[in-house]
């Protein structure tokens, strides 16, 4: 049975685009068909951050408009040959975008993927309710600090009402996803608990993804970090993460912070 | 700087008569005795503040929108909505009210259809007599001429639960009773309750009670982290909640016109 599951935050900057590419990538090394979409209309970047960029012929905007057929515009990963990409217009704005074009879209991709990830925009808009429109799952991208956490809030108010499933008196499924989380700062206090965030958001935990450069080197070379270093803390994360939305029931590690240690250990006598 | 009179912004809920205009099914039946009677009346609801209470239909939210497009496409201003599920509140709706009642009637109306007569001190008798004919040519048998009361709220107003946290964003809004929330109510929510707001959970949003004017409603909540409190229009902000019951299971009332909070436990 066919998935949709929206990436979706309220906030930007928190991490949907990377988490939609390390998701899409896991589930796909999973043996499911996916189909990551990024609706980020006028502010492309899943396209890059999946080293597609070069590849971009036609996008969501162009199929939903029946100026493109779908197979033309789906963009098939170099690495993973069931993981394919429908790129975002970037010289369109959210506006293009209709709820029928995109029920269209999601309906045709639907009868063809496991799995289809959509890649919301930030904001309450336009874009970010149509990303989550026609979702069945919700994966809401959160770092640990206030700003980040009650925009997730406004989200999941919006996941319960705004959405196709909501309207008929059916739930999306909502998972929460703490990315950016830095153990050493965690331990300093400095962000906001996990258990405070949960109390706040009170939707069940998909995965904690540390805070790590690594992530940031993946995104820069256009390669989901799944891909990029599948031995990496955060790849290790998404590819939990991706387990339980398959079903699987795996504890949530907080990552804690080893290097800490090691500098309790040895640090003092350097310093 | 200028000063202010008052160190506080009082808001309070007050009532109004309103005149209700009752659709009945099958809807274009209703819209063309309708059209017939504006024919004969253009000016009738022109500059009229009218509910439309949809309680007698059975509605999907869509097809609400599309039967409040047709009413205000002639000419009728919607200023409320009236028999509709609360959760449907939204930006593209007229505000939900809730707790109408029919104007009571004088003795002497009180015939066969006293629900027909919309008396009130409000109507001239011309649109005393062009609202008989309306209510008439659309053949309403409850009260759609109800005008909506201007009496306080009934003290046994039904009280409003809610089951699932209050997400940033929300607005409860519950004119005549009680509000309990089983759960928090994030920050940037906000409850408004004619009567009392119980909060079984961290209340980190905007609690408001007595909005109405009830001066005997109080604020309960198992955790305060509030960003306003209010009873009966006079409230408090987060930074003049003291210290020492933040964070604390609390209740708030009014006392000598101020806001007082005591810890519970």
């Amino acid at each position: 049975m066919s998935k949709t599951l929206v990436v979706t935050s309220g906030k930007g900057g928190v991490g949907k685009t990377t988490s939609t590419a390390a998701l899409g990538a896991a589930l796909a090394q999973l043996g499911h068909k996916v189909a990551v979409v990024d609706f980020d209309v006028g502010l492309r970047n899943l396209d890059l951050v999946m080293g597609a960029e070069r590849r971009v012929v036609f996008d969501l905007i162009n199929v939903a408009q029946g100026d493109a057929k779908l197979h033309q515009a789906l963009i098939r990963d170099k690495r993973l040959s069931n993981l394919y990409l429908l790129p975002a217009s970037q010289t369109r704005d959210k506006d293009a975008l209709t709820e029928e074009g995109v029920q269209q879209v999601i309906g045709e991709l639907r009868e063809k993927f496991d799995w289809i990830v959509c890649d919301s925009p930030a904001g309450i808009e336009r874009g970010a309710t149509l990303a989550m429109r026609f979702a069945d799952v919700a994966v809401v991208v959160a770092n640990p600090e206030v700003s980040s956490v009650r925009d997730s809030d406004r989200i999941i108010g919006l996941l319960d009402a705004k959405t196709e499933r909501a309207e008929r008196g059916e739930r999306v499924e909502k998972h929460l996803l703490l990315t950016r989380y830095d153990a050493q700062r965690a331990g300093r206090g400095e962000m906001l608990a996990v258990d405070d965030v949960l109390e706040i958001l009170s939707i069940p935990l998909l995965g904690i993804v540390p805070e790590s450069e690594e992530v940031l080197r993946a995104s820069n070379v256009g390669s989901p970090i799944i891909l990029h270093n599948a031995m990496s803390a955060a790849a290790r994360a998404y590819m939990e993460a991706a387990k339980r939305l398959c079903g699987e029931e795996l504890p949530v590690k907080i990552p804690t912070d080893r290097r800490g240690l090691f500098v309790r250990l040895f640090g003092r006598r350097a310093a | 700087m200028p000063q202010a009179s008052s160190k506080h912004i009082r808001f309070k809920g007050r009532s109004f008569p309103v005149l209700t205009l009752e659709p009945e099914q099958p809807l274009e039946g209703w819209f063309e005795q309708l059209d017939g009677l504006l024919t004969q009346s253009p000016a009738f609801f022109s500059r009229k503040s009218i509910v439309i209470d949809v309680a007698k239909l059975t509605l999907e939210q869509s097809e609400l929108g599309e039967l409040l497009e047709n009413i205000g496409r002639r000419g009728i201003r919607i200023m409320g909505l009236s028999g509709v599920d609360p959760s449907w509140a939204c930006d593209a709706l007229p505000p939900i009210l809730a707790g109408g009642r029919a104007t009571p009637q004088p003795p002497s109306e009180a015939d066969a259809t006293p629900a027909k007569d919309a008396s009130s001190g409000t109507l001239t008798p011309s649109e005393e007599s062009a609202f008989k004919d309306i209510a008439n040519a659309l053949g309403v048998s409850g009260s759609p001429g109800g005008v909506a009361s201007a009496m306080p709220p009934a003290p046994s107003a039904a009280p409003l639960i809610l089951l699932e946290p209050v997400r940033s964003g929300q607005s409860i809004y519950h004119p005549e009773g009680d509000v309990t929330v089983i759960g928090s109510v994030a920050s940037g929510a906000e409850i408004m309750a004619g009567g009392s707001v119980h909060i079984y959970g961290t209340l980190r949003g905007r609690a408001m009670a007595g909005a109405y004017g009830e001066k005997r409603a109080r604020i309960f909540c198992r955790r305060l982290e509030a960003e306003l409190l209010s009873v009966c229009g006079v409230y408090l902000t987060a930074e003049e909640i003291s210290a020492n019951v933040q964070s604390q299971s609390i209740q708030a009332w009014l006392e000598n016109e101020t806001v007082k909070i005591a810890r519970l436990d």
